[in-house]
């Protein structure tokens, strides 16, 4: 089976409303039923949609979504609290700055440690606004230069 | 992609290459760059169809973020 763009569109959808809800991807199973597949119809989409090149992977050699921009199945150190609520976990630092347009209208709140000194960060969003950062001197800091980073996301 | 407490912290860092000191920006620049329509839209039922015409914006965003170094550019150096 080859998806039509309008099924692997629709499943990105499905994913990523998933996840606001939820807090975690959703199981291909999960997606057949919303999107009226088969199940294996909708293995294969779930793979073919990952293999885009868009910031998503699957957990190696599964069928998992582990990680989906700007949210993360995996726990990671960026934890993401909407209304107080901790659920989310984003895919890095960067992707925590999309996280908020996913929840209009709400303030959204990032903690996360710095990975040098395990001190505390902590921001907080409003509809991609910064509200507040702590420390005032947060910086972001990635490794590869831009051209690289399709080359693989999950080492990015 | 890692948010530290400052670029010392980032320097101090025991995996940090000096070679990607250009990657060290601050994080309301950082927060700048994801209010593109990229970044904006992805809840819209028909991102995918569009995620191209909505990352146009991405490449030149990228090299501002970056004051035009090539390490902030898309295409590799020649």
């Amino acid at each position: 089976m080859k998806a039509e763009s309008q099924l692997l569109s629709r499943m990105y959808h499905a994913i990523m409303s998933g996840f606001v809800r939820d807090g975690r991807a959703p199981h291909y199973t999960d997606l057949a039923h919303r999107l009226d597949l088969g199940i294996e119809d909708a293995r294969q989409t779930l793979h073919e949609l990952i293999k885009m090149g868009l910031p998503t992977w699957l957990a190696p050699n599964t069928d998992y979504v582990a990680s989906f921009a700007p949210f993360s199945s995996l726990p990671t150190q960026y934890l993401v609290s909407v209304d107080g609520q901790q659920r989310w976990y984003a895919q890095c630092g960067f992707e925590s700055l999309a996280i908020s347009w996913l929840f209009p209208g709400k303030e959204i709140r990032i903690d996360c440690p710095c990975l040098d000194c395990g001190e505390r960060i902590n921001i907080r969003m409003h509809d991609g606004r910064l509200l507040a950062v702590d420390p005032p001197t947060v910086v972001g800091h990635v490794s590869l230069p831009a051209w690289r980073w399709r080359e693989n996301w999950a080492h990015t | 992609m890692n948010l530290f407490r400052s670029g010392e912290h980032v320097r101090g860092w025991n995996l940090f290459e000096p070679g990607s000191e250009p990657g060290i920006r601050p994080l309301g620049e950082l927060a700048t760059l994801f209010t593109l329509p990229r970044y904006r839209e992805r809840l819209a039922p028909d991102y995918l169809l569009r995620v191209t015409e909505l990352s146009r914006d991405l490449p030149a965003a990228l090299e501002r973020l970056g004051r035009s170094s090539p390490f902030w550019r898309m295409t590799p150096p020649e």
